[in-house]
């Protein structure tokens, strides 16, 4: 009998939830033709958009698609019918998740909450946080090739092949990462106890996520991101080469073999930069600056510079990738964070971050990342500092 | 001195102080956990939007030639690709404000003229950009008297094809059906080994050679 009470006492609750449900659960009403054009067009991406949807972008190729889901609900095909036609084009990427409605936006919204967080653990962290234990081998060839790269630049310098402000520069961030090394030598960290594992472990998802997160919605914007990463094809003894297929390893041969194919190597430093292989890229990325300084591996080096703890360096590379390509989104972005960030510099981050904002077709997420970031600049400049 | 209480069972214990340490460690955990949601969350949003995802799909490539029918650019009539069944069909996208179109059109030009007689029509479609300013770009950078120049003013072809940049290059074999696609500027060199491929009968491989261009 107890038992009975017990399983009406849950039965009762879920039947009245269930009902209650059923009763506000809405009754599909046939869409007009109009509104079935709307909910597609909303649905499916414009092809030369980037991530935006045919009713959301302002160009010719929008406003044709949009006539052309008129015209085939007109003719009478089915919404599966235009979701498969062009998903058969553009392939399935090119369909949308449905509207943000309901409990959507705050799934949307979780990313950006994490981003910040993320930030913040960042920021905890090089506020003086526990430092993360290192392989005293990697640090001891790591300073070798620090010594190797110093001698190569003064030969460099002697002979003529690199100018004296790229070679500063690039003395600067050898040196820095010389005393960095070397203190870490002189002072290994003891084994990690389980807490400072994960914080380390903390810091090291922060920076992950910050960064996927930023250069996910950011990187579209930037004209460069999409840059070949295909086909090499004459330069490389006339053969084609998918570098979609190719390992690293592979990539490291091919650009050993064609040292002057910069495009080649560039490919490469992005990935291990992608890869958080932050040497591997930083080695790549300096190659290529020696040669011609381009906003993506200037910007980059910039960023990496930042997370090692040099904000003024960092900041120093981020304005020459800015000269070179003042609408370089990211590298906007990451100069407004490290003078945010590194430079306790708000007031020098808000022009930046607006700056950024009014960039054409940036998807919602991302603006919605750096207004969140202006933000927190101009309450800085309200409050002080800190 | 009191050890942190790594468990945090200090809130039961009124003569244990409680600390910052163990609430930093449970945070990390609850953060780290949280990263690697967003870290998940972010690598699906961005492989859905990348444009190297579009291409490497390549849904196209064994389909039918879809009967779509075009204006020509510069005279009167339609040209629709069905009408040439039996002929390799070299289709290329491109418009006057696209930098890469201007370096190809040349090589394009040359392996119309030097090939066609091969039994391979070439195709040049303007797509998202006006008839005059075609003309004058064919004007500029060369027209082949052996090519088929038509307007794709209501982007009709390029929705049947994909076309997500300019230049994208098209090929279709004597039974209409699509099979390659060169994203990015070709050369003569690129094109003429692609069509030597499906000449033998053979399959050429699909593949990009630059940066497609987009226009706002």
């Amino acid at each position: 009998m107890r038992e009975l009470r017990r399983i009406i006492r849950i039965a009762l609750p879920l039947a009245a939830i269930l009902l209650m449900v059923l009763a506000l659960w809405p009754v599909p009403t046939p869409l007009s033709a109009a509104e079935r054009v709307d909910t597609l067009s909303s649905r499916l991406v414009c092809p030369v958009c980037r991530g935006m949807s045919l009713k959301d972008a302002p160009n010719k190729v929008a406003k044709d698609g949009v006539a052309f889901i008129t015209d085939k609900v007109d003719e009478g095909w089915t919404d599966d019918e235009v979701y498969q036609y062009w998903a058969g084009t553009y392939g399935n990427q090119a369909i949308l998740d449905p509207e943000r409605s309901g409990l959507a936006p705050v799934l949307w919204g979780v990313p950006t909450i994490l981003i910040l967080a993320g930030s913040y653990v960042i920021y905890r962290r090089r506020r003086g946080g526990t430092p993360i234990a290192v392989d005293s081998r990697v640090v001891e060839q790591r300073i070798e090739q620090v010594g190797v790269d110093l001698a190569d630049l003064e030969r460099q310098v002697a002979d003529g092949e690199l100018d004296a402000e790229t070679a500063e520069k690039l003395r600067e961030v050898y040196e820095l990462e010389g005393a960095a090394l070397s203190k870490k030598e002189s002072n290994p960290t003891a084994p990690a106890s389980v807490e400072s594992r994960i914080k380390a472990g903390a810091f090291g998802i922060g920076v992950v996520s910050v960064m996927i997160g930023i250069v996910a919605v950011i990187g579209l914007n930037n004209p460069q991101s999409n840059a070949v990463e295909g086909v090499a094809g004459d330069v490389l003894s006339g053969q084609t080469i998918n570098l979609d297929d190719v390992t690293n390893e592979e990539m490291e041969v091919i650009v050993a073999n064609n040292p002057d194919v910069l495009a080649m190597r560039r490919a490469l430093a992005r990935r291990y930069f992608d890869d958080g292989e932050f040497s591997k890229a930083l080695e790549h990325f300096l190659y290529i600056l020696e040669r011609e300084k381009d906003a993506e591996s200037l910007a980059t080096v910039g960023w990496m510079t930042f997370l090692s703890d040099n904000p003024d360096t960092a900041a120093s590379f981020l304005d020459e990738a800015l000269k070179v390509n003042p609408d370089y989104l990211t590298a906007q972005v990451w100069l407004a964070l490290v003078r945010l960030e590194g430079l306790n510099d708000p007031a020098g981050a808000v022009p930046l971050f607006e700056r950024a904002l009014r960039a054409p077709e940036m998807p919602d997420e991302t603006r919605t990342v750096i207004e969140e970031a202006l933000a927190l600049a101009r309450e800085r400049i309200d409050g002080g500092s800190g | 001195m009191t050890e942190p209480d790594v468990a945090g069972g200090s809130d039961s214990d009124p003569t244990i102080e409680p600390t910052e340490e163990p609430r930093q460690g449970k945070m990390g955990i609850v953060v780290s956990v949280l990263f690697v949601g967003a870290v998940v969350f972010f690598a699906m949003f961005a492989s859905k939007f990348g444009q190297d995802q579009l291409i490497s799909a390549s849904p196209l490539i064994g389909r039918t030639v879809p009967a779509t029918a075009l204006p020509y650019l510069e005279r009167s009539g339609e040209l629709s690709l069905t009408e040439y069944d039996g002929d390799i069909i070299v289709l290329n996208f491109w418009a006057s404000w696209c930098p890469p179109c201007r370096l190809e059109q040349p090589d394009l030009v040359r392996a119309a003229d030097e090939l066609s007689d091969l039994g391979v029509t070439f195709v040049g479609v303007l797509f998202n950009d006006d008839a005059g300013a075609g003309s004058r770009f064919l004007d500029t950078y060369g027209r082949s008297d052996r090519a088929h120049y038509v307007l794709d003013d209501r982007s009709l072809m390029a929705f049947d094809f994909g076309v997500i940049g300019l230049p994208e290059t098209f090929f279709i074999d004597r039974q209409g059906v699509i099979q390659a696609k060169i994203s990015g500027g070709v050369s003569y060199e690129l094109l003429v080994a692609t069509i030597e491929q499906m000449i033998l009968g053979n399959t050429p491989e699909s593949v990009k050679t630059g940066e497609l261009q987009t226009r706002n």
